[in-house]
């Protein structure tokens, strides 16, 4: 933080170890970050072709000193032809980068267009809770539309990947749980390879498996603090509400089901019944286990929030009764251990906030990176899949950013995902 | 250290320190697998990975390793691989985090006691570091600034930008930026206008870290209210006192208004009331007349008086004087009133009491309470007046009646204005406001009037005023009687004096009036019609004396005084006595300072014009060198 520690040596006393501030704009060098610690001879190399004649470096987070002026003669010379390589290399290296920015670009429309689509589907959604009960088949119909346009999206993809809605779009008053559990459980059914048709009732139940909670009085569904017991139990109330409505719109017994018993446990600890193991209907335990996950990460009781990693670790290492065994471990992976909207650290020492997740590789997410000379609008966006050498460090706490690196990710209160296709 | 095989994640080998921590025993602990001790969830993940083959290493990744006992202690891992010989091994170098770990959350914990400190605190607040970066910041003070998203997300320097562009100078805060180290802890605060009106006052305080300064704390406060409910108040203040001029003007108008006709009506009477040549009837006539004027001018002058008293512009002149002497004074003038209704007045004249109190308005009041203790009496009645130091040091004077009394229930009517207990049915004269004005000039000296009455037998009001035991103005009053006493000799020698008077005034009946009643003191009158006239007459003749009227055309009195003070020596010592309808405090005090020796009201009364006369008489044979025309013999 201190530019205190701002100190310039010479190229020739560049080694490897040594962690450099380039301070170039992002497109004018082929690596990936402005800032690194030097780890092998070619990328001495190529910081010297870059015509810079001295480099910035942190003594804090250099393994090693530079060599001492005098010893620049250990420096080791390259042969004109090795020069004329590397020069070429550097070249292709740029036009890489030139590339990437491009493929910046693309990725940033990409990733608005979902975000337009989240927002449409969000304020259906929407509707359609608020028409449930006076115009329940119309009601039902929307939603059956709603979700049945997200499964003809996803079908025929090669891969779909989980995505967080961002700051400016992602707020509380849009957060729509009906729709994240929605869209978290039919990315999950796929994941689980459910045929298409299995797919849409999975995703209708999601939708609506809530549904009972309109006739539950509001001050116990939006109060913010801790329940009474009578509250929790009149609360408890809304799956046997949420049949009745589904009776009520004639809708077919898997989908009552659901909404029936999405409160569940595996171990029989739930409601309304109790039931246990595969007394559960089998989408109603994955709706339960979304359900239960959402329910972690954006809590009625604000109080209580956790980040997405923090709720994964929980139900893995301490809840793990709660679900079928199989199911939870699918779900973790499909969430990818770093769910998105998790802020992260990096092995490369700088922190990012997840958005993507690909279901495929756990551990490989695509990550907004802060850097402190690169604007928000311009950010860095690293596909870990791409980048072998980096791997996630650890998840932190977004509380816990200081207050630019927490402006410029904008990690939000309320998680609100969508899919993308690859 | 642990030594892993990547194809069964079993650990085959670990260092002496690693199984130390880990409680474990080299034979307990080859063979686990590492998933075994390495049990996280992201862990079991990248094993996992790891045996499907889609990872291969991880650097500085954080995670739990178990202990044999059951707990955990939190590491930094790297997990490399190692191709040895034709072995394909992970080495997994594990150092202890948990210190790390603590210091980490000690940190957070600071951290966030900070945060919610600085959103709890009202002003708003922005910490800039002493090399320019934005340290830290409160949701107050973007509010406060109305900062977007997108300036804030920019930075410090288009936030700095933002606030100097709200300001409608933006310098201001440009300059408190670049001089932060001169303006810490200012006494005063800068005060910030913003170009839509708000006002906001800026403090700046050091951030210091073992006694380095690290930045500057700039504090914003909100005043906008607090100018604003300032403005209002100069505003309702400023309301108030034109109020309050508008008050005054009103009665010194109506006071000139007023009185100016009654001049009129009481100075022609007053004249003809003088001619020899009356018939008895139109004597008597004429006598009618003056009594209606004075009971109208009474009641003008009660009512203004009651005005004043209302709006404050009441003042007391307060003086040291004897009240037995007062009371002496007041008697002699009910007399009159008491013969003619068969009233006997008895007064015991008690000790030699001194009060400092207003001696004009005292005597108002005592003889409106003993014209009272006259009027509402029966046939034959009696008036007792007495004066004595009651406890607490007060002045009680007492006037008893023997009249018919009053009920109890209705002794607070008495002081309502126009309320006279159906007195008006026994056809007793009076104007209703006596007793009102009364209790309120006592008030103003901080004193009352109290009533105590009993129907059938009498009432006693007491005037209750408080003492003063300073014995002051001793030395003036020895003067005063010097003076007097000279006067007296000399007016024994019945010398008569011929004194030129100027008489500036505009309107044509206050001219006659004026002049008729200075001849018949057998003065010589001149009259100049207004100020210049005045001014032009003084510089071609010498006066002894000189009535000046307040209100003319072209110049007024004070400026015309004022004028002739600049002419000369002589002129300068010319005595001006202001003839005024007005009495107030200001208008006498304006008077004063224009340069007038005393004043005079209008209606003119003739003994306060004889005593004028005397004292200018009296000066004139005192020092001989002050005036000429010495006529008239020692006859």
């Amino acid at each position: 933080m201190d530019d205190e520690d701002n100190i310039f040596i010479t190229v020739d006393q560049l080694r490897i170890g040594i962690y450099v501030h380039l301070d170039l704009g992002w497109a004018d060098h082929p690596f990936t970050f402005n800032s690194f610690k030097i780890k092998n001879k070619q990328q001495v190399q190529t910081i010297r072709r870059l015509g810079k004649k001295t480099i910035r470096w942190e003594p804090d987070r250099s393994d090693v000193e530079p060599l001492s002026s005098k010893d620049s003669s250990e420096v080791e010379e390259i042969s004109d032809q090795d020069e004329l390589a590397l020069d070429e290399q550097i070249c292709t290296e740029l036009a890489n980068k030139q590339l990437r920015v491009q493929q910046l670009a693309d990725y940033r429309k990409k990733i608005e267009a979902v975000e337009e689509s989240f927002l449409k589907a969000s304020q259906s959604t929407q509707q359609i809770i608020k028409k449930i009960i006076a115009k329940p088949e119309e009601s039902v119909a929307q939603a059956s539309a709603q979700v049945k346009e997200i499964i003809d999206c996803m079908s025929g993809a090669p891969e779909l990947a989980l995505q967080v809605i961002s700051g400016k779009n992602g707020n509380a008053s849009i957060y729509s749980h009906a729709l994240n559990v929605s869209v978290m459980s039919i990315i999950f059914a796929y994941e689980l390879d459910y045929p298409s048709e299995k797919a849409f009732v999975t995703g209708l139940g999601a939708m609506l498996h809530d549904i009972g909670l309109i006739r539950v009085p509001d001050r116990v569904t939006k109060s913010r603090g801790q329940l009474s017991k009578y509250e929790i139990a009149a609360r408890q109330m809304h799956c046997q509400y949420g049949v009745d409505i589904a009776k009520q719109a004639n809708l077919g017994q898997d989908l009552q089901d659901i909404i029936y018993q999405h409160h569940e446990y595996f171990d029989g600890s739930g409601y309304p019944q109790g039931l246990q193991g595969d007394e559960i209907d089998e989408i109603a335990q994955l709706v339960g286990l979304v359900n239960h996950y959402d329910n972690m990460c954006n809590p009625q009781n604000v109080s209580s929030v956790l980040t997405p990693h923090e709720a994964l670790s929980t139900m893995y290492a301490r809840q793990s009764h709660l679900f079928e065994p199989r199911l939870l471990q699918g779900f973790i992976r499909f969430m990818g251990v770093y769910p998105p909207g998790c802020v992260v650290n990096l092995s490369n020492d700088t922190v990012g906030i997840v958005i993507k997740v690909y279901s495929s590789t756990p551990l490989r997410p695509t990550i907004i990176v802060y850097d402190e000379d690169i604007p928000k609008h311009e950010a860095v966006i690293l596909d870990l899949r791409e980048e072998s050498d980096i791997n996630v460090s650890k998840a932190i706490n977004p509380s816990r950013l200081p207050p630019e690196i927490f402006t410029y990710l904008s990690p939000q209160e309320r998680i609100n995902y969508y899919f993308d296709t690859v | 250290m642990l030594v892993v095989e990547p194809a069964t994640l079993m650990i085959i080998d670990a260092s002496n320190e690693m199984l130390k921590r880990l409680r474990y025993s080299r034979n307990e602990l080859i063979g686990k697998k590492i998933t075994d001790i390495d049990h996280n969830l992201s862990s079991v993940i990248f094993w996992n990975e790891l045996q499907r083959g889609n990872e291969v290493q991880v650097i500085n990744a954080e995670s739990d390793f178990l202990m044999s006992n059951g707990q955990q202690f939190q590491v930094m891992k790297n997990v490399k691989h190692i191709n040895f010989l034709d072995l394909n091994w992970l080495i997994v170098e594990a150092t202890d985090n948990s210190k790390i770990r603590r210091d980490e959350d000690v940190l957070v914990k600071l951290s966030s006691q900070l945060k919610s400190t600085l959103e709890a605190a009202g002003d708003g607040i922005l910490v800039i570091s002493t090399n320019g970066k934005l340290s830290n910041m409160n949701h107050r003070f973007s509010s406060m600034w109305n900062i977007p998203n997108h300036i804030l997300d920019e930075g410090i320097e288009a936030i700095n930008w933002w606030v100097a562009q709200a300001l409608t100078e933006p310098e201001v805060y440009q300059r408190l930026l670049e001089h932060l180290d001169e303006n810490i802890e200012n006494d005063t605060p800068l005060k910030l206008e913003l170009k839509n009106g708000q006002i906001f006052e800026t403090r700046i305080y050091p951030q210091k870290s073992a006694g380095e300064l690290e930045g500057h704390v700039l504090n914003f406060h909100d005043i906008t209210d607090h100018v604003q409910y300032e403005q209002a108040l100069i505003l309702e203040r400023e309301k108030a006192e034109q109020s309050s001029r508008y008050k005054s003007d009103f009665l010194s108008n109506m006071s000139h208004e007023l009185r100016t006709p009654l001049n009129a009506i009481l100075g022609f009477s007053q004249i003809m009331g003088l001619d020899a040549d009356l018939s008895d009837d139109n004597k008597q006539y004429v006598q009618e007349i003056i009594s209606a004027g004075n009971h109208l001018l009474d009641l003008i002058n009660e009512v203004l008086d009651l005005t004043k008293i209302e709006s404050g512009h009441f003042d007391l002149a307060v003086e040291e004087f004897h009240v037995g002497q007062l009371i002496h004074e007041c008697l002699v003038l009910v007399a009159t009133l008491a013969n003619d209704a068969n009233i006997q007045l008895h007064y015991q004249n008690v000790d030699d009491i001194k009060i400092k109190a207003d001696r004009k308005r005292l005597k108002q009041v005592l003889l409106n309470l003993l014209a009272n203790a006259v009027k509402y009496n029966l046939p034959q009645g009696q008036v007792y007046v007495s004066a004595a130091i009651g406890k607490d040091d007060r002045l009680l004077i007492n006037i008893k009646d023997t009249g018919p009394g009053i009920a109890q229930d209705r002794i607070p009517e008495l002081f309502q204005p126009f309320n006279r207990l159906d007195a008006e049915k026994r056809h007793i004269e009076g104007t209703g406001i006596g007793l009102t004005l009364s209790q309120r000039i006592v008030s103003i000296m901080d004193g009352a009037i109290e009533v105590s009455s009993e129907e059938g037998k009498g009432s006693t009001f007491t005037i209750n005023l408080p003492v003063s035991n300073q014995a002051a103005v001793q030395d003036k009053q020895a003067a005063n009687n010097q003076v007097a006493t000279a006067a007296a000799e000399i007016n024994q020698a019945t010398v008569h004096i011929i004194l030129n008077v100027l008489v500036a005034e505009d309107v044509l009946a206050n001219q006659i009036v004026a002049r008729k009643l200075i001849e018949k003191f057998g003065h010589k009158v001149h009259i100049a019609d207004n100020g210049f006239a005045a001014i032009e007459a003084v510089k071609h003749r010498h006066y002894d004396l000189v009535f000046m009227d307040m209100k003319m055309p072209e110049m007024d009195g004070l400026a015309a005084t004022r004028e002739i003070r600049e002419l000369g020596h002589e002129p300068s010592q010319l005595p001006i006595i202001a003839m005024t309808a007005n009495a107030t405090r200001e208008d006498q005090e304006q008077c004063m300072q224009a340069g007038m020796n005393d004043f005079i009201a209008k209606p003119i009364n003739i003994e306060e014009l004889e005593q004028i006369f005397q004292s200018i008489i009296d000066k004139k044979i005192l020092d001989p060198g002050l005036g000429q025309k010495v006529s008239g013999s020692d006859e």
